[in-house]
């Protein structure tokens, strides 16, 4: 089952994946009562048949050209249904050592620098999606920074999933930035030409000592796609890594964000933006491991619900006993736009040592009538001050995209959405 | 009145829910007038303001107004800014997230585009913003401010007559814009609205005291006691209220505290 896959002849990586099919089995798909997946029955949605994979069918130049984001100067990397497609790809110059492309190529030609990451920080909490990606996976994107540089532009990796059945389509990426290196990823994911896709995906992110790892997941359109996305961040003493996770599409998402900051005085940013409609369903389930002192994290997820829509969100902090002089701050908002939509918001402290400070907050609410007056009666129409407001609302996270053309993309998308 | 009329309010009744708050109000201003409202607290003045601004926690029961002689009351809150009304809040609403200078780019635009002007150029939205700032002595680096958010009271209060310059309306509505504020403030802001003053635009000012008229000189006062206008005059009746109160004009009146 393993032979087409992506180890080849790299032994370390086959031995990977024969335990994470061990672990799939014994772990299955979310069980009803799962409750890391209460507000997300997720199971019953892989009960019918479906391919674990698929071979990525041609994509026009234009269909890709489609999905960049204006203005912004990147390395692109194209991924169609998991597998990179180097013809698509404008990787670029690149500084010495720098490592960007396919995570099969990378297996074969840079395994001893590939196996020092992948699957190097999996969760204590196993996920079964996790589990299932490793096992399975053929391919994705590897990105390696060498100790000390920095790739002054971002890389862009565009993820389409084109299915005609219903297929689970599992690209894998892998960013590694070693001791003061600095790099920023955008991957943005849409299905195009697809019925129903099923998109697992798992990005790990490394970020040695001193290392800076931005790192932007943008979800478009998925039609009544079923995503499911795990994110693992590990990071060594002193480094700064950033995740953002814009929600604009799928039918049900779910998505895993797990971080290790293991080493002292690391920087963590969770951002996160969730404008969802219809009967969208996004779930978000973060989880930050405080395992030693003097770290700051900083998560702010904002959610705008619709229609039929409904967010989840779920924080969990834990601050080990040791990790003194540790900051954690956590703030979750939704503006609810209909009866119908709904918003779940779990934080989730586990505080052990006793010199923390540490912050959550949590409010679900629908725009205030009286901002909206105010804004009408300087000549804005209902509609414009609705979205005024909401931009407005949203505004914390996009202008935290330190990517200037990707903020103004986003800022761009949001608005059209709403 | 010998002015073309701006706004004419005809036995105007309104309330919220059950509880009517307006028991016929009548008034008319002409173009250019300057109106002054006084009133004890409760009186309806607010709730004046609010109705003509259109606010829908209340319920207008009956009654006309007609401003610049379309049927006010028939329109949305948006087409009466852009008609040319604006509502200085009493209190000035905090956004968060919304800078000034694209809140006050699209206010002025559309109120531009329903007159039929041509939407400002950039340049033109920025000399306007700093020109009018200076009105009330603004510092022009508020556009990249939020509006209102972190503002002291004054400065709410000075950003309502700066947003009021913007927008260029026919009828001003200042709801007690004096309140709270130092006596500097006050000149500033009233200050910045005689500057404002002109033959083609009138003010209806809402306040509880008389100093405020010291500095904006009104044409006509007018007494609000318990939702109606029971007395009007000139600028000398706002300092016989200030000195003996309304209890005069109750007895006068012969009306009865309200409950």
């Amino acid at each position: 089952m393993l032979g087409a896959a992506l180890n080849g002849s790299n032994a370390f990586l086959h031995e990977r994946r024969r335990s994470a099919v061990e672990e799939f089995e014994r772990l299955g798909f979310p069980a009803p009562k799962d409750e890391s997946y209460k507000y997300t029955r997720i199971g019953r949605l892989f009960q019918g048949e479906y391919a674990v994979d698929a071979d990525a069918p041609p994509i026009s130049q234009s269909q890709i050209d489609a999905l960049e984001v204006p203005d912004l100067d990147a390395h692109r990397l194209v991924v169609v249904n998991g597998h990179f497609q180097p013809e698509h790809s404008r990787i670029g110059s690149l500084p010495p050592g720098v490592i960007a492309g396919g995570l099969q190529d990378a297996s074969a030609s840079h395994p001893d620098v590939l196996n020092r990451f992948v699957s190097k920080f999996t969760a204590t909490d196993a996920d079964p999606f996790e589990a299932l990606n490793t096992a399975f996976v053929r391919d994705g994107i590897f990105i390696f920074v060498p100790r000390g540089k920095t790739v002054e532009k971002p890389f862009h990796i565009l993820n389409l999933v084109s299915v005609k059945s219903p297929t689970l389509v599992q690209p894998r990426v892998v960013v590694a930035a070693e001791s003061g290196a600095a790099v920023s990823v955008i991957e943005s994911s849409v299905a195009v030409d697809s019925v129903s896709p099923t998109l697992n995906a798992v990005s790990e992110l490394y970020a040695d000592t001193d290392a800076f790892v931005d790192y932007y997941r943008l979800q478009l359109d998925h039609k009544a796609g079923t995503v499911v996305t795990t994110t693992n961040v590990y990071q060594q003493s002193t480094s700064n890594a950033r995740t953002t996770t814009i929600t604009l599409g799928g039918r049900v998402v779910r998505n895993n964000l797990r971080f290790l900051p293991d080493g002292e005085h690391c920087e963590t940013h969770l951002m996160g933006l969730v404008v969802a409609n219809g009967s969208m369903h996004v779930d978000n389930h973060t989880s930050v491991d405080h395992a030693r002192p003097n770290c700051v994290s900083n998560e702010l997820y904002k959610n705008i619900l619709a229609d039929q829509s409904t967010g989840v969100f779920n924080g969990r902090v834990l601050v080990r006993q040791d990790s003194q002089k540790t900051q954690a701050y956590q703030s979750n908002r939704a503006v609810v736009l209909s009866d119908d939509a709904r918003m779940y918001s779990k934080p989730e402290l586990e505080i052990y040592a006793d010199d923390v400070m540490c912050s959550h907050g949590a409010a679900t609410g629908r725009i205030d009538p009286e901002s909206i007056f105010y804004l009408r009666s300087r000549g804005l129409s209902l509609e414009d001050a609705r979205k005024m407001m909401l931009q407005a609302f949203s505004r914390d996270v996009t202008d935290s995209i330190r990517v200037a053309p990707l903020r103004e993309y986003v800022d761009q998308l949001v608005r059209q959405r709403l | 009145m010998s002015n073309a009329e701006m706004l004419e309010i005809k036995n105007l009744t309104a309330g919220i829910e059950d509880n009517e708050i307006l028991k016929g109000i009548n008034l008319s201003i002409g173009a250019g007038e300057v109106h002054a409202i006084m009133g004890p607290n409760g009186s309806g003045k607010s709730t004046l303001a609010s109705v003509l601004a259109g606010r829908e926690d209340f319920e207008v029961t009956g009654g006309e107004v007609s401003f610049k002689g379309h049927d006010l009351l028939e329109m949305e809150v948006e087409e009466r800014a852009r008609e040319g009304l604006f509502l200085a809040f009493q209190y000035p609403v905090e956004l968060p997230g919304v800078s000034m200078a694209n809140f006050l780019k699209e206010a002025v635009n559309s109120v531009r585009s329903h007159r039929g002007q041509d939407a400002l150029s950039a340049v033109e939205f920025i000399k306007l913003m700093k020109e009018r700032a200076a009105l009330v002595d603004l510092n022009p680096d508020l556009k990249k401010r939020a509006v209102n958010e972190g503002f002291s009271g004054g400065e709410k209060k000075r950003n309502e007559i700066f947003q009021l310059a913007m927008l260029e309306p026919s009828l001003a509505i200042l709801d007690e814009t004096d309140s709270g504020l130092d006596i500097d403030a006050l000149r500033i802001v009233a200050d910045g609205v005689n500057r404002l003053r002109s033959e083609n635009r009138s003010f209806l000012v809402i306040t509880h005291y008389q100093r405020l008229l010291n500095y904006i000189v009104p044409d006509f006062v007018h007494v609000l006691l318990n939702g109606r206008i029971v007395k009007s005059g000139g600028k000398d009746l706002a300092l016989k209220l200030e000195e003996h109160g309304y209890d005069w004009i109750k007895e006068e009146l012969d009306i009865a505290e309200p409950a």
